[in-house]
């Protein structure tokens, strides 16, 4: 199947400052797909030269199989969030909706049919008559949501689509993105925060000033940043297992926490072996796992502490 | 299309159902009409109370009684503020003093001393409370005046009468002729085409800052980036040009709606005024508002789309004001120019700024008003008008698509030429 967005080599350069440089990744069709990076990292810059709202100056984007720049109408199948919010702080909350969504295609009649459905859904159903500087942060984020995703587009580009919401929000905006992901829709959207990644995403592009740090599954990024970290349980700790963990030429590291071990295993031990001698102990043993790392920790471990410090000073226009 | 509607539709509506709009297009002529009406009752209600004023005569003629039943008799004629004249033939430096008291005790107006040798030049002083009421100082100037003229033509052995009916002034009546294609002055009333003109300066200025803000919303509200990518940047720039015209066209044409009805109505306010007839001369023709829209309606869609331009290339108002005022020159120098333009509308002034595009929305209303003006020329300066709207949305076009999109920096004039040359 044709991935839904393919970017390769893709750059550019400000007066004073890279904002993306070379980057490259594939957006399989039907996936959630997530873009983390730490602030200023080229996230938005990314978004916005796919949606063709600001010229790359090198590389090749391919939606839906053909260049936004050169196509814009395949844009209308797009339903884009940006990062800041975007609406008319005058006009009522259902006008809106309407509006945006007329632009996109659907009649008056339908997009109002629709928007009607989806203020209920997202709790905003007494709100259509509000004008929308009325409303809260969130609910304007709740706004902004139905208007991109009204006319039902194959394609969702989402900056920061959950910044600004409380947690029970943030779900109800999750379940929505999932809910779109298992009706066929793809599904790109940027984010700090590793957490909601980790809860929806499919696939990763881990970005950090402007060049691509890591991409991969989910699962399998995970799998491939575990290290030789394993934990270990029995029912209750048996003779021995104390002084087995602390031979320093099979382990790196051993740490009790929680009534289990946490064991770095040197680059000689197998796995395998080990497990092999722990089942012969008694009592019965109930873990052998090997510990992955969270997302957090990968993005912690890959970007650094320090590439954020160095990006804070600077102006995040990315 | 169907994009350019819509936008056209939301610009049109939201403008239409804000309270300012409503209050603007009702208040506004209620308040104009305040401002011309007001004076005119409250010079009534004043002038019903009349007014009471001593003539100290210090001549020797008597001129005093004349002068005095001089100003009774004008005030019984002219329908004007009742004066109740009192003749004083006591020397002035006797009665002033009393005569001050009486006008502090509010039991006088004022009084007037005429000196010894008024017959011979001399003066004639009024004293009063008040010496800055135009109106009442001038009765009293012509009735001073024609007791005088009426002494020394007594003395001169002439009759008043017959000097007065040699010297019966000549009226100048004005006529306006035809140019030779038959076209007649299109706007008969100069009154209308001076206001009309203040009218146009006022909504191509308040109208086109309407346009400049909707575009700094949408740039600054990063609303600008959803809309392109369902709206193309000339259609999104149209579209809100034509809506704001669009609400701007239902006030100016509901203004129209309530000057119609006050000229159909024409005899009962002059009658209400205590002036009958006096609004007969004034004329109405539906040609000159036809045309005179047409400019008006063209005028703003040329500067309209200026103004669109400017507000994508700045960031806020304040950022705006460097290029506002390139806008707003050519718009003034018809203003500047009214006296010329009207005192010589065929002149090469007037003609010049009339084909100018900047500058002839203003200018055409004001000639057309002061003279006729052949169809040809009306006919190219609208064509040419309409061709310079087309050149500056094309431009405006394209300082909007990059324009929009980049915020925070501010655009050089430099910067705005490159965009010029690369989009």
């Amino acid at each position: 199947m044709q991935p839904t967005l393919t970017l390769r080599g893709v750059s550019k350069r400000y007066a004073d400052h890279v904002a993306v440089e070379s980057l490259g990744f594939t957006v399989p069709a039907g996936t959630i797909y997530g873009i983390l990076g730490p602030n200023g990292a080229g996230k938005s810059t990314t978004l916005r030269m796919i949606m063709n709202i600001i010229a790359r100056d090198v590389g090749e984007i391919s939606l839906l199989g053909r260049d936004p720049a050169e196509h814009p109408a395949l844009l209308k199948q797009v339903g884009y969030l940006p990062e800041d919010r975007g609406l008319y702080r005058k006009m009522r909350v259902i006008d809106t909706i309407v509006f945006f969504g007329r632009l996109k295609g659907l009649t008056a009649r339908e997009a109002r049919r629709r928007a009607g459905e989806w203020l209920e859904r997202l709790g905003l159903g007494e709100w259509g008559n509000a004008t929308v500087d009325t409303l809260s942060k969130g609910m304007q984020q709740k706004v902004q949501f139905i208007a991109t995703v009204l006319h039902d587009p194959p394609v969702l580009i989402l900056d920061e689509p959950f910044s600004g919401l409380d947690p029970v929000n943030q779900d109800v905006l999750l379940d929505t993105v999932k809910q779109a992901k298992e009706a066929g829709r793809t599904v790109l959207f940027s984010t700090h925060i590793m957490e909601q990644a980790e809860r929806i995403c499919d696939q990763i592009c881990i970005i950090a000033e402007g060049q691509k740090v890591l991409e991969g599954g989910v699962r399998e990024v995970r799998r491939q940043e575990a290290g030789n970290r394993y934990q270990i349980e029995f029912e209750t700790e048996p003779a021995g297992l104390d002084s087995l963990l602390h031979d320093r030429r099979r382990f790196d590291r051993a740490v009790r926490s929680n009534g289990s071990w946490e064991v770095d295993l040197t680059d000689g031990t197998e796995p395998r072996d080990l497990l092999i001698e722990l089942t012969r102990m008694e009592p019965t043993l109930l873990r052998f796992v090997r510990v992955e790392p969270t997302l957090h920790q990968i993005f912690v471990n890959r970007v650094g502490a320090a590439a954020t410090a160095h990006r804070k000073g600077q102006v995040a226009d990315a | 299309m169907r994009e350019l509607r819509i936008v056209m539709a939301r610009e049109f509506r939201e403008r239409v159902r804000s309270r300012a709009f409503f209050v603007s297009t009702l208040l506004l002529p209620i308040f104009a009409a305040g401002i011309l009406l007001v004076p005119i009752l409250l010079e009534r209600a004043t002038a019903a109370d009349g007014y009471r004023i001593a003539v100290v005569d210090g001549t020797a003629a008597g001129l005093g009684s004349r002068v005095t039943a001089e100003l009774i008799r004008e005030a019984a004629v002219d329908s004007e503020a009742s004066i109740d004249a009192r003749y004083l033939s006591t020397p002035a430096d006797l009665v002033q003093d009393s005569l001050i008291g009486a006008v502090r005790s509010e039991d006088l107006d004022g009084f007037l001393v005429l000196g010894a040798d008024l017959v011979d030049g001399g003066p004639a002083v009024y004293h009063g409370r008040v010496v800055t009421n135009v109106a009442l100082v001038g009765r009293l100037e012509r009735s001073v005046s024609e007791a005088v003229q009426a002494e020394r033509l007594d003395r001169a052995s002439l009759d008043p009468a017959t000097v007065a009916a040699l010297l019966r002034a000549t009226r100048l009546q004005t006529a306006q002729i035809p140019t030779d294609d038959g076209e007649a002055g299109t706007m008969s009333s100069m009154a209308l085409a001076y206001i009309a003109t203040f009218v146009l300066y006022f909504f191509i200025l308040l109208y086109g800052a309407q346009v400049m803000q909707s575009v700094h919303e949408e740039k600054g509200g990063r609303i600008a980036e959803v809309l392109m990518s369902s709206v193309s940047a000339p259609q999104l720039l149209a579209g809100k040009v034509v809506g704001v015209g669009g609400a701007a066209l239902v006030q100016l044409i509901v203004w129209i709606g309530f000057v119609v009805v006050a000229f159909t109505q024409r005899d009962r306010v002059a009658t209400a005024l205590g002036n009958p007839g006096a609004l007969d001369a004034v004329r109405f023709d539906f040609q000159g508002i036809f045309l005179l829209l047409l400019f008006a309606l063209l005028g703003f869609l040329l500067y309209a789309s200026l103004y669109a331009a400017v507000g994508a290339a700045t960031r806020d108002m304040q950022d705006a004001q460097q290029f506002v005022w390139i806008l707003v020159m050519p718009l003034i120098i018809p203003l500047i120019l009214q006296v010329q333009i009207i005192s010589d509308p065929q002149g090469m002034l007037a003609t010049v700024v009339g084909w100018i595009p900047l500058t002839a929305p203003l200018a055409m209303p004001l000639r057309m008003g002061a003279t006729a003006i052949s169809a040809f020329e009306i006919a190219g300066s609208l064509l040419v008008l309409a061709m310079a709207v087309v050149a500056t949305s094309w431009l405006a076009g394209k300082i909007y698509r990059i324009g929009m999109l980049s915020t925070g920096r501010r655009a050089s004039l430099a910067e705005i030429w490159k965009w010029l040359r690369t989009a």
